[in-house]
């Protein structure tokens, strides 16, 4: 089965409007602690990130893991390696799985929204970034683990 | 989710740029620099739901 989302629409400060690939995810924490939000699909990031201010809602110790220098497009920040629950699929199409995911640490990073990297996320689906229809596309490899929910 | 994420993709959230914002019920009930107090808000007004929780960059490159 594939399902689809269609591109958000955004406006930019200069009034200009452009579209970006943001899908619901819920996100689950370690104590069961979970919160639904809107996650951007980065296929350029190797790992899913979630800001402290997340992470804390999820309930994530903090004090364990060793912490990283992590790098991207606006430099390096300090990040806590995790692994967290998702539960991402359409209507009746509902998938539940782990996955690692990058914890900031720093409080300047708390603009950035949940992204969703490659790393345990990408191997689950074929993933199309269709342009030309601006929506994305998620077509479930068969035998990735995941569970279904229903 | 259905519902509050039809609302997330036809709503401007420009208003609310870095902010967090709470969807429940199809419609926002809660906004704040703060995500633990957008949180709070959104559990007072909707208990036992999930809202939907958007975060609004307020960087150039990614606001909703």
């Amino acid at each position: 089965m594939t399902f689809h989302f269609r591109y958000k629409l955004v406006k930019y400060p200069d009034g200009s409007l452009g579209k970006v690939p943001a899908v619901p995810v819920t996100l689950i924490g370690p104590s069961g602690a979970f919160l639904k939000v809107i996650a951007l699909v980065d296929s350029g990031a190797d790992y899913s990130v979630i800001s402290k201010e997340v992470s804390d809602l999820l309930d994530f110790d903090l004090t364990e893991g060793k912490v990283a220098t992590t790098y991207g497009i606006g430099g390096t920040m300090k990040t806590l390696q995790k692994q967290i629950m998702m539960k991402f699929g359409r209507d009746h199409e509902l998938y539940s799985w782990g996955v690692p995911v990058k914890i900031l640490l720093d409080s300047a990073d708390y603009e950035i929204p949940p992204l969703i990297g490659r790393a345990g996320f990408f191997e689950q689906f074929e993933i199309t970034f269709d342009e030309r229809r601006d929506r994305i596309a998620f077509k479930k490899v068969p035998g990735s683990s995941t569970a279904m929910h229903r | 989710m259905a519902d509050d994420y039809a609302v997330f993709m036809q709503t401007d959230l420009s208003p609310y740029i870095g902010e967090w914002v709470a969807i429940c019920d199809g419609k926002i009930v809660a906004h704040d620099i703060s995500l633990k107090k957008t949180h709070e808000i959104a559990a007072n007004k909707c208990p036992n739901k999930a809202p939907l929780f958007t975060k609004v960059p307020s960087s150039d490159s990614m606001i909703f």
